[in-house]
């Protein structure tokens, strides 16, 4: 009796518990090992600096970042609430994974949610194949442009849309901008005729608004007495190829001209892509093109009793290797502030540099021409196509244009807004639970 | 450029420095020794030595010097104004002879009325050939495409009369963003929160100018007792005379309340860290006001940064990690939920200008760090956060701060390339309390103009 009651109540529990404690370690341990077995299968591991996916590593710091938990990025602003740099935080474990996230917990105790690919870095539905898409166009990379000259493929990129296509086809609206977006530089023609040409960006072409300029929001450009001149825009002489508002210190992303009247004789539009003339420059003769990317060069536009504005910048820009961004008017060049800033060897390099570019941009073949006709709108990429003019001749009859600056980045959400529209998708944001 | 000055001769050396002394010009080039006898300096005196001098300037030994002197052996020189192999030098400073023929005033090559060129050359070959008079303004030149022009010596000639370069003179570098005459701060102080009363500012356009170039000089600037317009951007538009807002994807005027699922970081009640706004543009906004319309909460202190002081640190103690932030581009993204607010850009957090630090661009609530991890190698990625979290510990530290609880009838600038701005986390207490506060942003330039730009500013080109 003493050896049954023994076994029954003291060593049956014992074993109990035991058996149970096994079962609970063999459980958690195939669970280790199907996690460890998934995260294998899935390349993804912890190391000392960071955690493997595939082919990306992601630095702890990075890691804890891009938590996509409703508690480290907001469901609403899509940006994060929690930051991490100087803390030390690591991460510990790998909790689970699926097709689109790591669960994984860090040192700081927070458990959440890495994701593991486009869709769910930014949302749901089709918001990775849009990006996927247009990221180099929208970041203005050099591989999603191309590059182009008056002989070698300027009729391309001056071939022009029809206002009436792209006001009914968003296809055709979408093709516009990205048109703009690849070539720097995109036509359209026959737009209505406007007293107030605004909401042609504003509305029908949706990269609104326009930006004020010292000008105002619309600036008009035709022949006046040199009286009432402030511009050598007002004149019929030629007008060199240039970018606009060198003197500004943040110079407009992108001109729009909008042709209201043309009956002179002469009067063409040019244009010019730098881009493809510096990518001669920089293979040609890498140590001007170089210049061109260092030297400070001095601008100011000093209208009497008007205005006065002065600026620096160098002609090209670069973000990383790509081209970026060229600053180029010839006639606000400041000379005096050039010499007083900037030593004589560096400059005799830089007018060498500079007229070497120069000189290409004024080759017969380089730039390319168009008549601006009544009902044109042109829109040009500030930061890279020069634009100019051939003269015309005085009493030929009346030249008139509209100028309206407005912002690169606001043609990106008109992009992807028209993506999803045309093809009836939603983005919806790809926060997970925690 | 010093050998073309050499003369043939020692006696005619000492001639040159004669003529020099007398007519009250200093001798350019190096290498002149000897001094001269002290009657040779008056006016009028004949000196010996085979060297004759009246007022009418001529002087023996192959050099011949009238009014507008003139030297031979190739050099010319015009009351210290020379030219030479690479150009024309005056009084120390050269101008290429391309630049002496872009910086032309006459009305043939620089517009009268709006004071543009209108001519351009980039011709290798052409020369300034002769000097035919110097005024203080201009020195009046025949080139070798047989023009003949007017350069001009200094600010006056170049932009205009007195009261333009005075402006100018007081203003230029600040207005340029030259680290040189901007004033980097680590703390509060009195200057950099000094307080102007919206009276003050407004008085007149001098003190607008005072106020405006004070935001310059420190990147921020307060002022007090503004008025509670319905629109806050009539202070800039009426009041300071800068323009209109420019527009971005949020309201020109953004107002920036506690809203429950407001698709901003601003519309909650959380702690905003120190950041710069809109870092995901192409090229983000400079000037930043903010206003306060209503303020009854607990806590929210705003508080703002200067970076370029702690760039500077940085770029002092760790050259290697503050050349990485110049360098590599961070990627940030607006992509709120159910808008159509979707922008993306890549800039380095650092940009310079020649030497100078121009813009800093710090969001990280807003960095793309996927596309970071994407589009960037490790290592360099590693160095990144190295030279990140360097900066970062600098500008995070609280004695920089400038703190301020804001109140209806503030406004405050700020250089939005410079400054970081944030405020503490605040608490609503009962259903009326409300945090409001507008923001806006104007162009650097237009507030360059208002400062720069006066009436009555022709140039004479007489003088």
């Amino acid at each position: 009796a003493t050896l049954l009651y023994t076994i029954k109540f003291e060593l049956l529990p014992v074993a109990t518990m035991l058996a149970t404690f096994v079962r609970s370690q063999l459980g958690a341990a195939k669970q280790v090992s199907r996690l460890l077995t998934t995260a294998a299968a899935h390349g993804v591991a912890i190391t000392d600096e960071g955690l493997v996916d595939g082919s990306n590593t992601f630095l702890h710091q990075e890691s804890r970042n891009l938590c996509r938990c409703l508690q480290c990025c907001s469901q609403y602003s899509m940006a994060k609430t929690m930051v991490s740099v100087n803390d030390g935080t690591k991460l510990t474990k790998i909790l689970d994974v699926d097709d689109n996230f790591i669960s994984a917990k860090w040192s700081d105790g927070h458990t959440g949610k890495i994701p593991r690919n486009t869709m769910a870095a930014y949302g749901e539905g089709a918001g990775a194949t849009i990006l996927e898409q247009y990221m180099d166009l929208v970041q203005r990379k050099n591989r999603a442009h191309t590059f182009w000259t008056g002989e070698d493929g300027g009729d391309t990129a001056l071939e022009p849309f029809q206002y009436s296509a792209v006001k009914e086809d968003k296809v055709e609206l979408q093709k516009f901008l990205l048109h703009f977006m690849e070539y720097g530089v995109a036509i359209l023609k026959g737009c209505p005729d406007l007293e107030d040409p605004t909401p042609l960006l504003n509305e029908d072409l949706r990269y609104g608004p326009v930006q004020d300029t010292i000008y105002g929001s619309v600036v008009e450009i035709k022949f006046r007495s040199v009286t009432d001149g402030e511009l050598v825009a007002y004149t019929n002489n030629e007008l060199p190829t240039h970018t606009d508002f060198s003197f500004y210190t943040k110079t407009p992303d992108i001109l729009n001209v909008y042709g209201k009247k043309n009956t002179v004789v002469g009067g063409e539009s040019t244009y010019v892509d730098t881009f493809a003339v510096l990518d001669e420059v920089r293979n040609e003769k890498p140590e001007y093109f170089k210049v061109l990317t260092e030297v400070v060069a001095y601008y100011r536009y000093a209208v009497p009793g008007k205005r006065l504005n002065v600026s620096s910048h160098k002609v090209v820009e670069m973000r990383g290797e790509d081209i970026y961004r060229v600053v180029d008017m010839f006639c606000e060049l400041d000379e005096l502030e050039f010499a007083k800033h900037t030593d004589i060897e560096t400059r005799k390099l830089w007018w060498e540099a500079y007229s070497y570019y120069r000189n290409k941009c004024t080759e017969p073949r380089t730039p390319g021409a168009r008549r601006l006709d009544p009902g044109d709108l042109v829109m040009i990429d500030n930061c890279r196509v020069l634009h100019g003019r051939r003269p015309f001749v005085d009493g030929t009859g009346e030249r008139i244009m509209n100028l309206m600056y407005a912002e690169f980045s606001h043609v990106i959400p008109a992009v992807l807004d028209l993506h999803q529209e045309i093809h009836g998708l939603k983005v919806e944001p790809a926060i997970a639970e925690a | 450029m010093f050998s073309l000055l050499k003369p043939k001769s020692a006696g005619c050396l000492r001639s040159l420095q004669q003529l020099a002394s007398i007519r009250g010009y200093t001798p350019q080039c190096r290498g002149i020794s000897g001094g001269l006898p002290e009657h040779s300096k008056r006016e009028g005196v004949r000196v010996t030595d085979g060297i004759r001098v009246t007022d009418g300037v001529r002087v023996t030994d192959g050099v011949r010097v009238t009014d507008g002197i003139r030297v031979t052996d190739g050099v010319r020189v015009t009351d210290g104004v020379r030219v030479t192999e690479s150009g024309v030098t005056d009084r120390g400073r050269t101008l290429l002879h391309v630049e002496t023929r872009h910086l032309c005033r006459c009305p043939a090559c620089y517009d009268t009325h709006s004071h543009q060129k209108l001519l351009v050359t980039y011709d290798k070959e052409l020369r300034v050939t002769d000097i035919l008079k110097v005024s203080d303004n201009y020195i009046s030149v025949r080139w070798s495409d047989g023009h003949q022009g007017l350069i001009p010596r200094n600010k006056a000639g170049a932009y205009g009369p007195a009261h333009v370069t005075s402006l100018l003179d007081k203003y230029y570098d600040v207005a340029m963003r030259r680290n040189s005459a901007q004033v980097f701060w680590t703390s509060q102080d009195e200057q950099n929160f000094k307080n102007f009363t919206y009276e003050e500012v407004v008085s007149s356009d001098e003190a607008t100018q005072e106020f405006l170039a004070h935001y310059m000089r420190y990147g921020i600037a307060f002022v007090s007792g503004v008025p509670n317009y319905t629109d806050p951007a009539e202070f800039t538009g009426s009041d300071l005379n800068v323009g209109r807002p420019s527009v971005t994807v949020f309201d020109p005027v953004d107002q920036v309340r506690y809203k429950p699922g407001g698709d901003n970081a601003a519309y909650t009640t959380l702690e905003l860290p120190g950041h710069t706004d809109l870092p995901f543009y192409n090229d983000s906004p400079s000037a930043q006001f903010f206003t306060c319309l209503k303020n009854t909460v607990q806590g929210g202190e705003a508080f703002w940064i200067d970076t370029f002081a702690a760039l500077q640190e940085v770029r002092e103690e760790r050259p290697d990690l503050f050349d990485v932030l110049t360098k590599v581009p961070v990627y940030f993204k607006l992509d709120p939920a159910k808008t159509l607010k979707n922008l993306y850009q890549s800039v380095p957090v650092v940009e310079l200008n020649g030497s100078d630090l121009r813009r800093t661009r710090d969001h990280m609530n807003t960095t793309d760090d996927y596309q970071f991890v994407r589009s960037t190698d490790l290592e360099t990625r590693k160095q990144w956060w190295a030279a990140y979290s360097f900066y970062k510990s600098k500008v995070e530290e609280e004695s920089r701060k400038i703190t301020h609880v804001i109140r209806p009838g503030d406004v405050i600038v700020t250089d939005n390339w410079r400054v970081l701005h944030g405020r503490k986390a605040f608490f609503v207490t009962s259903e009326e309390a409300q945090r409001h506060v507008a923001t806006w942003y104007i162009s650097w330039s237009h507030i360059q103009n208002r400062v720069l730009a006066v009436k009555d500013a022709f140039l004479d080109l007489e003088s």
